[in-house]
């Protein structure tokens, strides 16, 4: 397939599945909203599908040679401190974004 | 006379507040938008189909998933069934507004439930719903209008800024890792258990070991088992 039919079906695919997600409690779900179970997931999923979101980003980390992974999880203790800290979205993620980026682009270990 | 008046100043006064309780979304989705913008530009395509997938798809993490997805060729199914797994999350978004939407025409309702995005659904349950029905439908339409615009301004200027000039856009792809991060946070905040966590954890661990490329789908089955198992438990 051409690359615009391809790009088009992409948007196309994740259009659908989005629509999908966001109106099921509004259609299929609909009269659910008091189900024991439907709270139970709703309570718990959210959660543990953000985490699980987290390691999916960082499956292909590679801890065996250089950087070791070093940029990437001073990354993720930048932003979670920070956030912690002041709860700010966009500065906990330019803040670790920021880091990342220099430490990718500096050899760090040359800082030492 | 003075009864169309008094209509459109008090529109301006719902167009005001909306306005005025998006503005922390703007100052998320414009950056994030323009940082989703400069990466697609990798990707070659003409800057438009960012434009078209902030429009049509309007969903921040599943779009920066999409760009590596797109790099790497992947097949449509694939985008389509990943795009399912990170949006998941907004299926329990809607319960919160069943009662409230349910009187708007069908089309608009049809927008609003598209529209539906993390941050749009943490302004309309943070801020107090107006009482009048009215009112608040038009409250709810003009944030939704309004965060929907800057996310679509965002990821176009990105998307045009890149063709333009030769931005070196290494590392930015872990503005999605650190979105992630803070989600999750926010989660934490909201449910205030690590029951959720630990579980995922040990889901992850699972997946990668099993097959690290599908480790989100592989995650995501062994967390659901876990939770209908832990609910049958509770049950009792």
């Amino acid at each position: 397939m051409t690359s615009t039919t391809y790009i088009t079906l992409a948007i196309v695919a994740m259009f659908v599945a989005t629509y999908i997600t966001r109106s099921l409690p509004f259609f299929v779900l609909a009269g659910q909203e008091r189900n024991p179970r439907i709270h139970y997931f709703g309570k718990y999923l959210p959660p543990a599908v953000m985490l699980l979101l987290v390691v999916y980003c960082l499956r292909n980390l590679d801890f065996t040679s250089n950087p070791f992974a070093i940029p990437e999880a001073l990354g993720v203790i930048v932003t979670t401190t920070f956030h912690f800290w002041k709860r700010n979205a966009l500065l906990s993620i330019l803040l670790g974004t920021l880091t990342y980026i220099i430490l990718i682009r500096l050899n760090w270990l040359a800082v030492f | 006379m003075s009864e169309i008046l008094k209509k459109t100043s008090e529109d301006r006064a719902i167009f005001l507040k909306a306005f005025k309780d998006s503005i922390p979304i703007l100052f998320g989705y414009f950056p994030i938008g323009m940082a989703y913008g400069l990466l697609f530009n990798e990707l070659k395509y003409h800057w438009g189909y960012a434009t078209l997938t902030s429009i049509f798809v309007f969903a921040g993490a599943a779009q920066y998933i999409s760009i590596g997805l797109l790099a790497a060729g992947a097949g449509v199914m694939e985008i389509f069934v990943t795009t399912f797994f990170v949006n998941f999350r907004h299926v329990f978004y809607g319960f919160s507004f069943l009662e409230r939407y349910r009187n708007v025409s069908m089309i608009k309702k049809q927008y609003l439930i598209l529209a539906l995005t993390d941050e749009t659904y943490s302004v309309l349950t943070t801020n107090r719903q107006e009482e009048d029905k009215k009112i608040d439908e038009k409250y709810y339409t003009s944030v939704t209008i309004i965060n929907h615009i800057y996310w679509v301004l965002g990821c176009t200027l990105g998307a045009l800024i890149g063709t333009g000039l030769e931005i070196d856009t290494e590392g930015f792809d872990f503005v999605l890792v650190a979105l992630f991060v803070v989600l999750t946070i926010e989660q934490y905040k909201s449910v205030k258990e690590i029951f959720p966590f630990v579980i995922a954890s040990v889901a992850s661990i699972l997946g990668l070991v099993i097959y690290n490329d599908q480790m989100l789908i592989i995650a995501l089955f062994l967390v659901f088992t876990t939770l209908t198992i832990t609910f049958k438990k509770l049950k009792k």
